[in-house]
């Protein structure tokens, strides 16, 4: 009887393998959109859940499949401020399905001050696009009687609010301080993110900020800050017609054109990047999807929580353009940015 | 107001509702219970979803996954020594001396009774305070933060239980470890030697299970037998039943430390282990055994786990009413407010005020569910101290090292626990404080980076303000009121003889 069973087991697996052989093979990927189709996506957040970069992450996933039928996964991927996921991105497989999601001021400025933690160069990243663009503003806090530049110029011993010695936030008000002259102004940093900033401004413990756009206009809704004094940017904003922007209310030296060309360089965005040596056709479906996705009504209207002021995303190519200009500014004004930042800092 | 409120207990009532938060109390108590995978976690694997969700639905449901996870994470802790998520730390100082004496049903009944209560009353405090947390948190410099955060570093001497030296030391290298990785502040990286691994810091999860678990394993496995002593009888539910006559018994020391609790959630930026570290160095300080601390007395418990959930309470407020997040959790549910669609702050306490108090309300019932299904377990769960450590401590060992890879799917968090796990046992062996160089490493960093910024905003007088001036008094009464007791009590004496 055992025997019987044992070869009825035998005959039911070799039927099993055979028909196995016998099965069509699974379809092959014949086109990118194919490809898309049946592969899953990896959108890689070089933070933890819960930030800016995690959010615009979660929110492009979730229309992925709308343009391109396919699945995508976010995967957190945080340390060494940014560095540790891009590091990752820059040496994953150049297929196609995994991409990055970062800051682009934190990303282009950690290569750029050449930390010993980089190990990608930002020239060789394919570009998906960028969005949530928002130039930064200067603003004052609500508790102080300062309407203007000038009566700015007349105060004394001002705190000025920056987040890392290296950050952009730290850059923004060493450079205020040092065109408007404000006499012995000084840099307070060590708060974390804009959460701090924002209790700190309201609190009183700093007076001024010059910060990003969507993160001030939170400030001025809790009313921690005054409406902004003048806009770190080329173009009025349109909806702040009435304040002027930097290059209206002082007049620059080339040196100081210089300085401020390359502040504005690294303005505020979140930039989509695939490894270096992805195979063109798949940038161009990954671009393709992008500019599909941030015009979506969804899309725009769930941004629009996080960012009340919607600018323009950049395509692919502007993106690249943009990394470009960044990585080409003179280093001699990158350098005097950071010796600004040296200047008014307490410590 | 009162409208509100009937929308919110309308809401709770509604099976669509209820239904994902009783869902989510249970996945949160599993992911409590699992080391290395706290509620965080949990938290952040359910964002994808919240997408699809109304935010009725969504926002309670994560509400509930992480409210309970700290109860979850008592279990463990007391049962294994394991902190199931890293404020669970307090409650095994005394929770697993209990387990070892066959206490570890008693010591289960108390820390969830102290938990589900702890949970649940501060709610209605919560909705009490609606109009106060603005100001307050206004009014909390961050020169002030220093010595908040002070007053809980004060407590490793508090904790030392046997050398006060050797509890310094341990204190002193939590603080040195706790300064290991990028300074942002000076833009220098300390103790990294160029690894972008220590750029931030050593991770928690692997210090805190290697230092308490595993060398508990290690010392179990080496000399056999099971956790709890043999010849300890079970007594089952009647033990819980003694843990939780135990809270009512200890009432004074579950006030005190729920309000410790509650009033630490609400600052942000202070750390939910101050919360609990603060509560069992107060319930200490005031017991009138403090000697008997850390050897398994019930007060180390029931001080811990209810400053533990209370603290949820006074972060959410927070996080709605201010957008600010208390903790890692309501950054995750601050991001969920906004994936849902609604923009958490003032609007959330004026136009959204029922969702709000829905969300308050589920904090409270959370803790119930959590009770209700963990309390006729803990007899059954108190046996785990009766398993031979041939079959628990690879069990324990293999979940725990898996649960540290996990976490942030690092191999050389394999390697950070590992060693920690030699240094806990040294520690052990020689009589060092884990819990104090566990607190040290804790609050180093948040300490540090406060004194920076109090120096540059107010300068080396920052200490003058009128809130760091009662934070530094109660510092100093915390440490004389122990003598102050005893020298009453000698001259009582004298003037009797």
């Amino acid at each position: 009887m055992r025997r019987w069973i044992l070869i009825i087991l035998a005959l039911i697996l070799g039927l099993f393998v055979v028909s196995s052989a016998c099965a069509p093979a699974a379809p092959v990927a014949t086109t990118v959109a194919d490809f898309y189709k049946n592969n899953t996506v990896t959108l890689v957040v070089p933070y933890s859940a819960g930030g800016g970069c995690d959010y615009t992450a979660r929110l492009f996933a979730s229309y992925w499949s709308e343009v391109s039928d396919g699945t995508m996964v976010v995967k957190n991927r945080p340390g060494g401020a940014g560095m540790v996921g891009t590091n990752d991105i820059y040496t994953a497989k150049p297929d196609g399905l995994t991409i990055g999601v970062h800051q682009t001021p934190v990303m282009l400025l950690a290569a750029l001050l050449e930390d010993p933690g980089v190990h990608y160069d930002p020239l060789k990243f394919s570009y998906i696009g960028l969005l949530a663009r928002e130039p930064s503003v200067f603003t004052i806090a609500a508790g102080l009687p300062y309407e203007s530049v000038e009566e700015l110029q007349k105060a004394e011993e001002l705190k000025l609010c920056g987040i890392s010695l290296a950050g952009t936030v730290s850059q923004g008000g060493a450079l205020v301080a040092e065109l408007l002259q404000l006499k012995d102004a000084r840099l307070v940093t060590g708060y974390k993110g804009g959460t701090e900033v924002g209790l700190a401004l309201g609190r009183g413990e700093v007076d001024c900020v010059a910060y990003p756009l969507a993160g001030t206009l939170e400030f001025m809704e809790k009313g921690y800050v005054k409406s902004p004094l003048f806009i770190m940017d080329r173009k009025v904003l349109e909806s702040f017609p009435d304040t002027p922007i930097l290059t209206e209310v002082l007049a620059l030296s080339p040196e100081q054109e210089g300085l401020f060309e390359a502040f504005l360089t690294l303005e505020s965005s979140k930039i989509f990047f695939a490894p270096p040596g992805t195979p063109e056709d798949r940038v161009q479906f990954l671009r393709d999807a992008f500019d599909k996705i941030v015009i979506m009504e969804g899309f725009l209207k769930q941004a629009g929580l996080r960012w009340p002021i919607w600018t323009e995303p950049l395509s692919g190519e502007e993106a690249t353009r943009q990394v470009e200009n960044a990585m080409s500014a003179p280093s001699q004004y990158r350098l005097r940015l950071a010796e600004l930042v040296d200047k008014y800092a307490y410590l | 107001m009162l409208e509100a409120f009937a929308q919110a207990f309308q809401n709770l009532g509604d099976v669509a509702i209820l239904l994902p938060v009783i869902a989510g109390v249970m996945v949160g108590l599993i992911f409590g219970i699992i080391p290395g995978i706290g509620p965080l976690l949990a938290v952040a694997l359910f964002l994808p979803f919240a997408f699809t969700m109304q935010p009725e639905q969504a926002l309670p449901l994560i509400m509930a996954l992480s409210t309970v996870g700290f109860t979850g994470g008592s279990i463990t802790a007391i049962l294994l020594n394991i902190p199931g998520t890293a404020p669970n730390a307090a409650t095994l100082i005394d929770g697993f001396p209990m387990s070892q004496k066959g206490k570890a049903g008693r010591a289960l009944g108390a820390a969830l009774m102290s938990s589900g209560l702890g949970g649940m009353v501060p709610v209605f405090l919560a909705l009490a305070m609606i109009p106060l947390v603005v100001p307050m948190v206004m009014a909390i410099h961050s020169a002030d933060m220093v010595f908040v955060i002070l007053l809980g570093l004060s407590f490793i001497g508090v904790l030392a239980t046997g050398s006060m030296l050797k509890g310094l030391i341990s204190g002193g290298l939590g603080l040195l470890i706790s300064f290991i990785g990028f300074q942002a502040i000076t833009a220098v990286p300390r103790f990294t030697f160029d690894s972008l691994y220590l750029y931030d810091g050593i991770g928690l999860i692997p210090l805190a299970l290697g230092l308490f678990a595993l060398p508990e394993m290690i010392t179990l496995a080496a000399g056999g037998g099971t956790i709890a002593r043999t010849g300890v009888v079970i007594k089952g539910m009647h033990d819980v039943w003694q843990g939780v006559k135990d809270v009512f018994r200890h009432w004074t020391v579950w006030v005190r430390s729920t309000i410790i609790g509650y009033i630490i959630g609400i600052i942000p930026g202070v750390g939910a282990e101050t919360a609990t570290f603060v509560a069992y160095g107060q319930a200490k300080q005031t017991s009138k055994h403090p000697e008997r601390f850390g050897s398994g007395v019930v007060e180390g418990v029931i001080a811990s786990e209810s400053a533990n959930n209370a603290k949820e309470a006074g972060a959410l407020l927070t996080t709605l009413a201010l957008g600010v997040p208390g903790s890692g959790i309501m950054a995750l549910l601050l991001g969920a407010i906004y994936l849902v669609g609604l923009v958490p702050g003032p609007e959330m306490i004026t136009r959204h005020l029922d969702l709000s108090l829905t969300l308050l309300l589920v904090v409270a019932v959370s803790n119930i569910v959590a009770v209700a299904i963990c309390l006729p377990l803990a007899p059954y769960l108190a046996k785990m101290a009766y398993i031979p450590s041939r079959i628990l401590v690879p069990l324990v060992l293999a979940i725990a090292l898996a649960g540290v890879f996990a976490c942030r799917e690092l191999f050389n968090d394999l390697i950070i626990c590992l060693i920690f796990c030699a240094l806990g046992l040294v520690m052990k062996r020689f009589g060092y404080n884990r819990p104090a160089l566990f607190l040290g490493y804790v609050l180093g960093r948040p300490f540090e980076e406060y004194f920076f910024i109090a120096l540059q905003t107010e300068g080396p007088l920052f200490f003058l303000r009128p809130i760091s001036l009662t934070l530094i008094l109660m510092i100093i009464a915390l440490f004389a009121v122990r003598p102050i007791k005893n020298w009453f009590l000698r001259r009582g004496i004298n003037r009797t003889s």
